[in-house]
């Protein structure tokens, strides 16, 4: 069902904008759950980030597009309930600042490919249906030669992106994860099969996907939970379609284990064997990681040969043991992805 | 202020004890209290309210009415408060009456504050009554009473004889409360410090969550059992050993990684100069190697001795070997 919030708040300044006139109607203020309440501010910040990935392990230099913060999604493993002093759901009004941004950072790099997502501090279309972000974004994106905008997401929340006229440089991805784990602890989130049967139609529509296994969950059973969703995965979709694919371990800050532990305390999921890595977060001991990142890269590539799939902030060694192969360092995994995209996107246009 | 309605001698049968609102201490038996009634009689009366039924309530004096219970007395001199006073106000009259003089213990302290909680605004109890007991005005602080006022009365035990930590005890409230028990004295029995303690009942839980077990599977494991019954350890080599066992069960990976490791580095047969280090949980790519050297000529031979390691080639495991990892 799609999200409608018991609280929306708009802030002062935002309510000049044409997204929170839109919203007007549905204001309430108040306070109650977080998870059911949403507040329209104006971004102050940077509207372009580079991705806080780590130096110590290879990242793939991703850029964020800074459209909210939060998300009434569940997610027991969620790091956002770490990092974000709010839970509530926050979107900024100020497109015209944040569309500035991207035709000015077009205009300033036009050498540089710009793989922006919008899905690193919330979930990228939770509220799509309420503020029209993808269908007022897209064009935009569409018109600057160098880059590419990935919505990621848990939802099947995709009407407005049926609607585009055109669907080039548009990436939907889907996080994924065994039925299993999404069912424990994804709360809140689509189904997998309801996230499968999406990425479908967005495919049927002529969109480019991307599927995220992050955070894969090391639990007893999770070859065959893996296995299940791989398989369809790729009944549902043509690997020709998928443009990138990537794994990411269970990782998380020490903070979040006490977090995961008083919030889902049926949740196994914080007592598996963790070390804390050279990034200070704590992640699976090498050997799980390699056996699960091992075992689903040969599980994607017996179905799609060709599809690129790459690690999240994992290090070389990792990368050459469980994939057979690595990209050196994050400038290599960054030109892998770059490459990617220029495969699938004609139109992209990079000027020295 | 206070109104006391008269001074009475009367029986003891007439106090009613079962209303215990007001015991405040857990343990009212005291050789030294019970010795100065049989030299010098009450000196100081119990402070009691009319509870109906030709009988009394006690707001204070438990201890007192207690020793001279044992001491076979069938009377004792009482102040009598004029009646009305709601269970709140004799809740704080007694702990006015004590605080000046009680040491009050962790779980004490505790359970009155529970005792405040449904008779009192739960501001009130931080702003107040916390304080009174030394305690920091804080809501963490509450919950933290509230939960060891609801540890079962065994594990309260062990706090107050001093082998049970309270940080221990309250990372014991994880478990389910059946399980408390038997956790609480496995910890105790190890004679470990707070924070070993700690340790160990956070190993067990988390193996417990791991496994989907209880602790009385991980603690009738025949490793621990042996360890516990063999004759010739001594009460740290027991608990140090058992203390391992959980280790490695919480973490087998990495124990057996750590193990391959060091049996590498003893096939080196380095003298104790030497030190090989392998980077913290095996992660990242670099390797530490220090040495130490009280002379040149020493020196020399640790050098000579590395020289000829590397030559061999068995330095390279240190790079190449994963040691299970």
């Amino acid at each position: 069902m799609a999200f409608r919030p018991e609280y929306l708040a708009i802030e002062a300044e935002a309510q000049g904008f044409p997204l929170a006139q839109r919203l007007e109607p549905l204001a309430r203020p108040g306070t109650g759950d977080p998870k059911k309440s949403m507040r329209v501010l104006v971004n102050k910040g940077a509207a372009i980030r580079s991705c806080p990935g780590t130096r110590e392990y290879i990242c793939c230099g991703y850029q964020i597009l800074h459209v909210g913060t939060g998300c009434p999604m569940d997610c027991s493993y969620c790091v956002l309930q770490s990092y974000l002093n709010e839970n509530e759901l926050r979107v900024f009004a100020n497109w015209d600042y944040l569309i500035s941004a991207v035709t000015e950072a077009s205009r300033e790099r036009p050498d540089l490919l710009y793989r922006l997502g919008t899905g690193e501090f919330t979930d990228s279309l939770y509220a799509d249906h309420l503020t029209g972000f993808s269908l007022r974004m897209a064009p935009v994106i569409q018109r600057t030669p160098n880059m590419v905008l990935e919505f990621k997401t848990k939802t099947v929340n995709i009407e407005n992106l049926l609607r585009l006229d055109s669907v080039d440089r548009i990436i939907v991805s889907f996080s994924l994860n065994s039925r299993q784990m999404a069912r424990n602890e994804e709360h809140r989130a689509a189904a997998i099969s309801t996230r499968l049967e999406a990425a479908q139609r967005l495919q049927d529509k002529g969109f480019k996907l991307g599927f995220h296994f992050d955070p894969l969950i090391h639990y007893p059973g999770w070859r065959e939970g893996y296995a299940e969703v791989i398989e369809d995965l790729f009944r549902a979709v043509d690997p020709s379609n998928v443009i990138w694919i990537s794994l990411g371990c269970l990782r998380f800050m020490p903070q979040l284990k006490a977090i995961i532990k008083e919030r889902f305390p049926k949740s196994p999921i914080i007592y598996d064997e963790f070390i804390i890595g050279l990034d200070g977060k704590m992640r699976y001991f090498n050997p799980i990681r390699l056996a699960m990142f091992g075992f689903v890269h040969e599980r994607i590539k017996e179905r799609a040969p060709d599809a690129l799939v790459y690690l999240c902030m994992e290090s070389n060694g990792i990368w050459q043991k469980s994939t057979g192969n690595s990209p050196g360092d994050s400038e290599g995994l960054r030109k892998r992805l770059d490459r990617r995209a220029l495969d699938f996107f004609p139109s992209l246009d990079l000027r020295p | 202020m206070l109104s006391i309605r008269r001074f009475e001698t009367i029986s003891l049968d007439r106090i009613d004890e079962k209303n215990d609102l007001c015991k405040l201490h857990r343990r009212v038996n005291r050789p030294l209290l019970t010795e100065s009634i049989k030299r010098h009689g009450v000196l100081n009366p119990l402070l009691v309210y009319p509870g109906g039924a030709n009988s009394y309530g006690l707001i204070c004096g438990f201890r007192r009415a207690r020793s001279c219970g044992e001491l076979g007395l069938d009377r004792a001199p009482v102040h009598i408060l004029e009646t009305g006073l709601d269970e709140v106000s004799r809740l704080s009259l007694a702990l006015w009456e004590n605080v000046p003089t009680a040491d009050f213990g962790d779980i004490e302290k505790a359970e009155i504050v529970k005792k405040f909680l449904p008779r009192m605004d739960r501001r009130e109890i931080i702003s107040h009554i916390l304080p009174l007991l030394s305690l920091n005005p804080h809501e963490r602080d509450l919950k933290r009473c509230l939960t060891l006022a609801d540890l079962p009365d065994p594990v309260k035990d062990f706090i107050e004889d001093g082998r049970l930590s309270v940080d221990a005890a309250l990372k014991l409230s994880d478990f389910r409360a059946e399980a408390m028990e038997a956790v609480a004295g496995f910890v105790a029995a190890l004679n470990f410090g707070v924070n070993k303690q700690c340790e160990t009942v956070e190993l067990l839980f988390e193996i417990c969550r791991r496994e989907n077990i209880e602790p009385g599977e991980i603690l009738r494991d025949r490793e621990l059992t042996a360890i516990e019954d063999n004759p010739e350890l001594n009460r740290p080599q027991k608990s140090a050993r058992a203390r391992e066992v959980l280790k490695k069960r919480r973490n087998p990976l990495l124990t057996e990684a750590e193990e391959r490791f060091n049996d590498w580095l003893r096939s080196l047969r380095l003298t104790g100069a030497v030190s090989v280090k392998h980077p913290p949980f095996f992660e990242g790519t670099t390797r530490r190697i220090e040495f130490s050297a009280k002379s040149h000529r020493e020196l020399g031979e640790t050098l000579n001795a590395l020289w000829d390691l590397y030559n061999s080639g068995k330095l390279a495991c240190l790079f190449e070997d994963d040691y299970g990892v």
